[in-house]
């Protein structure tokens, strides 16, 4: 188990390294001059070549990079050409926002997902497991966007009940943070649980078939008991490690999904950052949030192989 | 001997897949009285393992299907009760059990073998947790597994295939099982464990007045166990009778061709052994005249246009045989 985590604690840190490199090229191989772009197409050339210096920007890339990862080392993330303030605190306002939709969909869809997969698996080619693959199915192949203007357009357009877009801090006032979050919440949550229920389905079915479960059987262990108990163990294996996807759902979904309902989080600010090419912010927001969810896959692995006890009880 | 513990009439039980009906047991009658050791003999794919967890409702159905047919365990018919029903389970591990042919993956990878084996004592004695396991120990014990306390600790992945099939024919003595089917229960496991196995599960059975029916492909095995042997071939049984009829006087073709595969240990100079030639049908469109046809070299025209040969008595002690051209006559 020990060597097991130093592995992907190792694999972890190498994943982090090659976002960073590849962002960095990314970035610099945009069209249009950050610094000319900061300020402003009034400028003097001379005014923009000083900037150039200022920003380090003539100096070779590789150097460029050191610089950057200098700074990150020293916990100074920079400051956003766009807003004209610490990175930091940008992402300490916004992530909070982010995370006030992703959380509630995270803890609703969950649940929702393993009931689905399970009822499927149990109930395979009945017509309750054709009703929930179905939806499943449409689930997987609609764009979270549509699902989200389809939903304003009945919930909030046709019946009025709930607003069109607009965002309120659950710490300023929470009964208007329920009002206005509910819609993406729900969007965002109609988005996860197609994938954790359709692979659910998939584990659990797998499961079912296994010698073992025949064995259960033969000994006269009841079915739910073995379904709940014997098979579910087996079969959440595998789902942990999608859980651990979902984190990476949840940050994709957020960039469209904070754009149609006007959310000030994450999401919204990556688009902007790439609109206005302010690199520094970009380059910063990518790097937490890829170090985010390479930290999320850790913990998954680490606690897949807890749950596995074929990767606990490894020696080596 | 004792009296009829088991007894299968005319079981029939079919799959019914895209590429057609594979007819996997086909009219089986046997039976098997307490304290009894059975052998049902056969090659690879002709039904046997089917044939024993259709008497336990393990078969999944679909696909299968029971087309007809009884199982009467002490008189009762089981196919009455339903594979889900809750007689059928309380039967299953406590009356009949059965071991599955492949060690290696018949136990739950993510539990350990205490708690699997505690699960099963608790489902049929009222026993605490405690005792559960206790007795769980004491079944370990039982099959002779040394230090029987951690290993009931232990996962499956921490044991060998030999100390797994040990595990599992503790599962099926736990509870006092009447009847325990051991479906192939060495052909996984090295030679030296097989003979250590086999051995074990004799000596058990003895020791709690079991009976037994042991399914396998080796014809050589079992001639040292049971007391009766029923042959099998595509889905169909085409001898039966003791030991001792079948092996000094087989009556089918099919039975003398086992036979004569099987290295023999006693005789003068070693004979040299004659697989049966050719390779047992698809049970998929079986053609209506004997099965063992195209492979059998007694056969005549009889055969061909003649319906499948029913069993018949062809000696004494309920010795039977299906075939239109006994060895040996009748
Ligand atoms: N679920 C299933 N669907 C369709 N056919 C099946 C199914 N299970 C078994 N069969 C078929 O039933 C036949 C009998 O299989 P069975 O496992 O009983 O053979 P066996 O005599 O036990 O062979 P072996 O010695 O290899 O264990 C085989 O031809 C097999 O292909
Ligand atoms: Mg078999």
């Amino acid at each position: 188990m020990g060597q097991y985590i130093l592995k992907r604690i190792l694999i972890s840190i190498i994943v982090v390294f090659l976002v960073t490199v590849f962002v960095f090229a990314l970035i610099h191989m945009l069209p249009g001059d950050p610094a000319r772009l900061y300020l402003g197409f009034e400028a003097s050339e001379a005014d923009v070549q000083e900037m150039r210096v200022k920003m380090n920007l003539d100096k070779p890339w590789h150097v460029q990079y050191y610089l950057w990862m200098n700074d990150v080392f020293h916990g100074d993330l920079g400051d956003s050409l766009l807003y004209r303030r610490p990175n930091l605190d940008i992402f300490k306002e916004r992530i909070p926002r982010t995370v006030s939709i992703g959380i509630p969909a995270l803890l609703i869809s969950v649940p929702i997902a393993l009931i689905f997969g399970i009822i499927c698996a149990i109930k395979r080619g009945k017509w309750i497991d054709n009703l929930l693959t179905f939806f499943i199915t449409l689930g997987m192949g609609t764009p979270v966007f549509w699902v989200s203007i389809l939903a304003i357009y009945i919930f909030a357009m046709w019946l009025k009940l709930l607003p069109i877009q607009g965002y309120v801090s659950p710490a300023d006032n929470f009964n208007q943070y329920l009002y206005k979050a509910t819609l993406p919440v729900l969007c965002m949550a109609t988005h996860m649980i197609a994938g954790v229920a359709r692979n659910t389905r998939t584990y659990m079915l797998e499961t079912l078939n296994q010698d073992y479960i025949r064995t259960h059987r033969a000994f006269g262990i009841s079915e739910r008991k073995i379904t709940a108990k014997y098979a579910l163990k087996n079969a959440l294996i595998p789902v942990v490690t999608v859980l651990g996807f979902q984190v990476r759902v949840i940050i994709g979904g957020s960039l469209l999904i904070e754009q149609v309902f006007n959310i000030p989080g994450l999401g919204t600010l990556l688009v902007l950052a790439v609109n206005n090419r302010d690199y520094i912010l970009i380059q910063n927001c990518v790097l937490m949030i890829a170090s985010f969810t390479v930290l999320v896959s850790l913990i998954v692995d680490i606690l897949y192989g807890y749950i596995d006890p074929r990767i606990r009880l490894s020696r080596r | 001997m004792g009296n009829r513990l088991l007894e299968v009439n005319n079981l029939k039980l079919s799959f019914f897949t895209v590429s057609g009906e594979v007819k996997a047991v086909d009219d089986i009658s046997y039976h098997v009285d307490e304290q009894e050791v059975i052998a049902i003999v056969g090659e690879s794919g002709c039904g046997k393992s089917v044939s024993q967890m259709t008497v336990m409702q393990l078969i999944q159905m679909p696909p299968g299907k029971i087309l007809g047919g009884e199982v009467l365990y002490k008189g009762k018919d089981l196919l009455k009760y339903g594979p889900r029903s809750n007689e059928m389970r309380m039967i299953r591990g406590a009356e009949i059990s059965m071991i599955f042919q492949e060690p290696m993956t018949s136990l739950n990878p993510v539990f350990t073998v205490g708690d699997q084996l505690r699960e099963i004592i608790m489902v049929h004695k009222k026993v605490s947790k405690k005792e559960a396991w206790d007795l769980g120990i004491q079944a370990l014990k039982s099959v002779e597994i040394p230090d029987a306390e951690t290993r009931m600790k232990n996962y499956p992945f921490e044991m060998s295939g030999g100390m797994r099939q040990r595990v599992l024919i503790a599962m099926s003595v736990a509870c006092d099982s009447k009847l325990i089917i051991a479906d192939e229960p060495t052909t996984a496991l090295d030679v030296t464990t097989q003979a250590q196995v086999t051995d074990l599960l004799m000596s058990l059975v003895k020791k709690m007045k079991t009976s037994l029916v042991i399914v396998t492909h080796n014809l050589g095995l079992v001639t040292r166990y049971a007391e009766r042997i029923y042959v099998m071939y595509a889905g169909k049984f085409v001898e039966s009778g003791t030991t001792e009829d079948l092996i000094t006087n087989p009556k089918h073709p099919y039975t003398a061709g086992l036979l004569s595969s099987v290295p023999k240990i006693t005789g003068e100079k070693q004979e040299k052994l004659k697989p049966i030639e050719g390779f047992p049908p698809s049970l998929i469109d079986l053609p209506p005249h004997c099965a063992f046809l195209p492979r059998c070299p007694y056969a005549t025209d009889e055969c061909a246009y003649g319906p499948y040969p029913p069993m018949r008595i062809v000696g004494d002690n309920n010795h039977m045989c299906a075939c239109y051209n006994c060895i040996g006559g009748q």
